[in-house]
């Protein structure tokens, strides 16, 4: 008798003991809300998106958090698509901050106050601010400003590098600039990036900044001016009629491929850093930066570039959204990408210092001085500009290719569709002044480098 | 406790958890077969593929509608959509979109008809294929079907820039566009019928990973034979235990309880019927799949020799269209036309094999219920033998 109760209680305590560690393990074992995992969309596919994965890997072993990655280059399509769904990714990372202001001022887009802490780490023009509040941050920086070459192919000469309208073909290849106005989904950037690029450097960041946040008339002089420039580089290199058709049906990452024929289909390139990625390995490329340009008013505009960076912002406040964002704004996160030979990656974190770029990538090192030399940066307008500005922009360059008789017509059309854009979205006196310091967000001055006098218009003489 | 007494005790005991082992197993293998049935995986997987052939069709309609009226005042597919025409133009009073014919009266070209037919009824498909995606779970992009809804927005209104240029003359932007377009196409990486072949291919992954088709099928079967066997030979068991231990007849509540585990094991074989139903839908669909896949890459073929013609005159001789069009146009000679789909008889059969996988599943029922009533007969047959020995030491 006394051993049947003695078994009997063994087995209550065996039996509540089990269920104590199964309400133990249930309750510390129980995922995070939202599970360990946090989700990111972005752009890089390819090489790029094995770039970025070392960044990930690192954010996942510091942090046990899983990161589900999907790059997509129709990424606009896809976050819509996901918004509208109902279910965004908690972090996107994308090139056009017109888009990004937007999500922001309709809610869909969190602000960041609070989940970076560390703003001191960007001057502060870099993050991107709308109504006082930190929206998103650059996590890659790319260079536009830039001409490329093949040195084992032609050298151009300081004078052809500094006016790109005395440049010649020689009789060394069939047109001066290689060219291809071709992406998946958004055809005409490459064309846009030259209008910006000349706009730049032949009337200055102030001209700019009102153009690329929709106050200066595309039926502007200055406007038309740059569009008439790109035109007369174009005659001038010998881009023939059939040429100009090629560079319509080219896709970008194909243009400058001429550049390593034998003999070469064209001798430079006006691209972006990121170019680096699609030319075959091994070529002793090199680049000089866009030249100033004198303009019909005043004297060349000197040492601006134009950039496009790759902001991350947060759709989803999940506690991991928040820790990758933290990491993804920290030096830590900003320095892996760009230490990659050949990675195309540049920080404008102030804590990564240009020789962080490896000494077997010394054109990687190259474009990180040429950023931090420059005396005004601003970001690519078309980014900056509202999508249905930005794509008629891109429709615009096509068909100035094309005909470029036509331009009178395209400006009108182009002021029509902003005057159309600005209906939809009215910023207030706040968000324009926001993005109107935003556009041109100013030089680096990274610690240690001497920080150069600007003018109050930001040209530096 | 006594010997007989510990037997019959021991004997209840095993025969109660063989019939809830039965349970368990004839339940796992039931529904496992018939969820997978009630899923609508291979549906989706039907759609997909009927998105991509209405797809690649489309493109090269649009196509063959520039091709064949690419002089000045067509408008080409879409055209309606892109522009309103203006009074005093050459369409001025034509509504909709067809082509004003010498007469006046219009006239809908038949490949322009053949575009919008196709585009309307992808746009349907994709619809419903949204509808009835089951494969959330399986890694990758969860959402691709939304991403080629938006990507397809982007095809469209690139046809319908294409059709506002040729309209205008201007031949040079018109196919610049109709080459954007067909490229966002047929991307061999991120294009539309790229991310709709991936959408597919995620729904296989699901399917693969379910019941009928891993381990877990092959487990059940055995567990549950095993269990129904083991179920049976105890039962026989108890009977020759308790006609010899107490010398009567069979024991009416065991044989009734051993009527029903083998009404219980008829209940659940439907299980494999419908099974073997599922597999041959599922090698149907691959065939139908199969057969529409090749559909589309003559489709495209077709459509990118009849590209390069509309191509060669904007670069001026042909071949000369650069590195671009050279790499991505496949260009043939004697391309055959692509042929009309005739895969509608054997997706009908299909839809009769799912039929059929899910005709037993309302039979699940049963399972609990002759499993409670097998157990309970059980007891019921052996407590009364039981109490005959509570009292009685041996």
């Amino acid at each position: 008798m006394r051993r049947r109760t003695l078994h009997r209680v063994t087995t209550r305590i065996v039996a509540g003991l089990a269920l104590l560690g199964a309400t133990v393990c249930a309750t510390a074992c129980a995922p995070l809300p939202g599970g360990r995992t946090v989700s990111v969309l972005a752009t890089w596919t390819g090489t790029e998106a094995e770039h970025f994965g070392k960044v990930l890997a690192a954010f996942e072993d510091r942090t046990g958090i899983h990161v589900e990655y999907t790059g997509t280059r129709a990424i606009d399509e896809t976050l819509r698509s996901d918004l509208r769904g109902g279910t965004p990714p908690d972090i996107a990372i994308l090139p056009s901050t017109g888009d990004l202001a937007q999500y922001a001022h309709s809610g869909d887009l969190l602000p960041l106050d609070g989940v970076v802490s560390r703003q001191d780490q960007y001057g502060r023009p870099w993050l991107l601010r709308l109504n006082r509040k930190v929206y998103a941050v650059p996590f890659k920086v790319n260079l536009k400003s830039l001409v490329w070459y093949d040195r084992s192919r032609w050298r151009p000469s300081p004078q052809e590098m500094r006016d790109p309208l005395s440049l010649r073909t020689g009789g060394r290849a069939r047109s001066v600039w290689c060219l291809g106005m071709q992406a998946l989904r958004s055809a005409g950037w490459p064309g846009t990036d030259w209008i910006e690029d000349i706009l730049l450097h032949q009337v200055g960041p102030e001209k700019y900044r009102k153009w690329a946040s929709g106050t200066l008339a595309w039926t502007s002089d200055e406007v038309r001016q740059a569009w008439e420039t790109w035109g007369r580089i174009l005659d001038a290199s010998g881009l023939d009629r059939q040429g100009r058709r090629v560079a319509l049906l080219t896709d970008f990452s194909e243009a400058g491929l001429g550049l390593f024929g034998d003999p070469p289909g064209c001798l430079l390139e006006h691209q972006a850093s990121f170019v680096i990625v699609t030319y075959p390995s091994g070529r002793d490329v090199d680049f000089f930066p866009f030249p100033s340009l004198p303009s019909g008013k005043g004297g060349a505009v000197r040492r601006s570039v134009v950039v496009s960076a790759d902001f991350a912002g947060m759709f989803n406040a999940t506690p991991q959204a928040k820790e990758l964002m933290r990491f993804l704004a920290g030096d830590e996160a900003q320095r892996i990408w760009p230490a990659i030979p050949a990675g195309a990656a540049f920080s404008a974190n102030l804590g990564v210092p240009p020789d962080v770029h490896s000494v077997k990538d010394p054109v990687g090192r190259k474009v990180a001085d040429t950023l931090d030399g420059a005396a005004m940066v601003c970001l690519d307008a078309s980014d900056l500009m509202p999508p249905a500005l930005r794509d008629a922009f891109g429709d615009a360059v096509i068909e100035y290719l094309s005909a470029p008789e036509r331009l009178p017509d395209l400006l009108t059309e182009l002021d029509r569709v902003q005057d159309r854009v600005k209906n939809r979205w009215r910023p207030n006196e706040q968000e324009r002044k926001d993005l109107l310091s935003f556009s041109c967000p100013g030089p680096l001055n990274r610690p240690g480098r001497p920080i150069r006098p600007a003018k109050p218009n930001g040209v530096t003489p | 406790m006594s010997t007989t007494r510990r037997t019959l005790w021991r004997l209840r005991a095993v025969l109660t958890v063989a019939v809830a082992a039965l349970f368990v197993t004839s339940f796992w293998l039931f529904q496992g077969v018939h969820q997978t049935a009630d899923s609508r995986a291979i549906s989706a997987i039907l759609e997909i593929s009927s998105v991509r052939q209405a797809l690649a069709t489309a493109d090269r309609a649009a196509v063959e509608t520039f091709l064949g009226t690419s002089e000045p005042g067509t408008p080409g597919p879409g055209a309606s959509g892109a522009r309103a025409p203006e009074p005093g133009t050459a369409e001025a009073g034509v509504s909709g979109s067809g082509v004003p014919s010498p007469g006046g009266a219009t006239l809908t070209l038949p490949a322009e008809q053949e575009y919008r037919e196709q585009i309307q009824t992808a746009g349907l498909n994709l619809a419903q294929a949204a509808r009835d995606d089951v494969a959330d779970d399986v890694p990758g992009r969860s959402d691709d079907l939304q991403l080629a809804q938006g990507m397809l927005a982007v095809y469209t209104t690139l046809v319908e820039q294409a059709g506002e240029h040729y309209r205008r003359g201007d031949g040079t932007v018109g196919a610049t566009y109709l080459w954007g377009a067909s490229r966002l196409m047929h991307h061999d990486r991120q294009g539309i019928l790229k991310t709709l072949d991936d959408a597919q291919e995620r729904q296989w992954t699901w399917l693969r990973a379910q019941f009928p088709s891993t381990w877990a099928m092959r487990t059940a079967t055995v567990c549950w034979g095993l269990c129904l066997l083991t179920t049976l030979a105890l039962l026989c068991g108890t009977q020759v235990f308790l006609r010899r231990r107490f010398r009567r007849d069979l024991n009416p509540r065991l044989l009734t309880a051993t009527a029903l585990v083998l009404v219980l094991a008829a209940a659940t074989s439907p299980a494999y019927f419908s099974g073997a139903d599922l597999d041959e839908a599922g090698t149907m669909t691959r065939r139908v799949a199969e057969a529409r896949k090749a559909g589309v890459e003559a489709e495209h073929d077709y459509g990118d020799e009849r590209l390069a013609r509309l191509l060669d005159p904007v670069c001026g001789t042909p071949g000369t269209c650069g590195p671009t069009v050279a790499k991505e146009l496949r260009v043939r000679s004697d391309v055959p036309p692509p042929p009309v789909p005739r895969e509608a008889a054997e997706i009908r059969e299909v839809n009769v094999r799912m039929r059929d996988a899910t005709e037993y599943a309302g039979l699940v029922f049963l399972i609990p219920l002759l499993s409670a009533a097998a157990g309970a007969l059980i007891w019921g047959g052996i407590h009364p033998r039981l109490n005959e020995y509570r009292y009685r030491p041996r």
